[in-house]
């Protein structure tokens, strides 16, 4: 048990917990936030696995959810607001 | 001309980016990388001109870099009172940001954005629309507006 | 402790307390509005900071590198996503008043 793993069990429970409670419930816009935070987690979670268990490939699994999250999170925005156009 | 310029830039940002990424850099490597780089270059070229989008204006760029770090520390602080103390929620809300002329507004509600303590919703003829913590005008506001609100 | 596994150690501190104060928001703050703040917090501190800090203790390389332009990739994905996110809001919550109006 090192710093870092240490650092990513305090960021998997009091990171993503609250985003897990924001993202199941309320109005889709609302969950979307917590969503969006989620993965700002996720990959600070990722990196600091990598560092942890000296796995270096770990890194690449926080550069694909680093590109692909916000593009997620675009097509939800654009999936939301389909109606007014 | 431009174009090609454009093109070769987007070729060796995408080529830095693939050498950074890559576990061991051989000959071989770089080769697959540059002549996926030079594909990628063509699209990223498309896409940009597809898009229309500008990045604006360069005024006022150097005095919001200096604000810029020195505003995201104080507002992290700030959303901390915010969490802590519920009274001060109430500063909160809606307001406009007029930004100096020759302030890009993409490129200013951007960095505006990347503070915690605002975000910007609407842009609008060099007129920002943003959700603000408080009604205060921060370092990173005042070097984008020039001072006048 | 070298000196630089000091520094990434408490660069990983300040990062992770962002983090956990972004998360925090996020839940307690009333309004849609208001909690949005946190998702630049986050993308744009927290999540670099975190990078940064294991930058330091990987030490001068490419590897280094690699956590650093992660860490921008984050700053200007979180960026860009908060906008995009605000403006969601914005326009739903004048969709349900105006339902709620009907």
């Amino acid at each position: 048990m090192n710093a870092w793993l240490l650092a990513a069990a305090f960021l998997a429970a009091g990171g993503l917990g609250p985003c897990l409670l924001v993202g199941l419930r309320g109005a889709p816009h609302a969950r979307l936030a917590g969503l969006n935070l989620a993965a700002a987690a996720a990959s600070a979670v990722l990196l600091l696995l990598a560092q942890g268990f000296s796995r270096t490939s770990y890194t690449d699994l926080a550069l694909d959810l680093a590109v692909l999250a916000p593009a997620g999170t675009l097509v939800f925005t654009r999936f939301l607001a389909g109606d007014e156009r | 001309m431009r174009s090609a310029i454009e093109l070769l830039l987007w070729w060796g940002l995408l080529l830095l980016l693939n050498t950074v990424f890559i576990s061991s850099v051989t000959p071989l490597e770089v080769a697959v990388g540059g002549g996926v780089a030079l594909l990628g270059a063509l699209g990223a070229g498309a896409v940009r001109r597809a898009s229309g989008a500008a990045p604006g204006g360069p005024a006022r760029l150097a005095h919001a870099l200096w604000a810029f770090p020195w505003t995201l520390l104080a507002d992290t602080g700030r959303l901390a009172l915010l969490v802590l103390s519920p009274a001060r929620r109430r500063e909160a809300g809606f307001r406009t940001v007029r930004l100096r002329p020759g302030t890009g507004a993409a490129w200013a509600a951007a960095l505006l954005s990347s503070t915690p303590g605002a975000y910007v919703v609407a842009t609008e003829d060099g007129v920002l629309t943003v959700h603000a913590t408080s009604s205060r005008v921060s370092l990173l506001e005042g070097a984008l507006t020039g001072g006048a609100r | 402790m070298t000196g630089r596994h000091a520094v990434a150690v408490a660069l990983l501190c300040a990062g992770t307390a962002t983090l956990l104060l972004a998360a925090l928001a996020l839940a307690v703050l009333p309004g849609p509005y208001l909690r949005l703040h946190a998702l630049s917090a986050a993308g744009t501190l927290g999540a670099p900071l975190v990078a940064l800090a294991l930058a330091v203790d990987t030490g001068p390389g490419r590897a280094a590198v690699k956590l650093l332009v992660i860490g921008l990739l984050l700053a200007a994905g979180g960026t860009v996503t908060t906008m995009a996110v605000g403006r969601t809001t914005v326009r739903g919550e004048r969709r349900s008043t105006a339902g709620a109006d009907r």
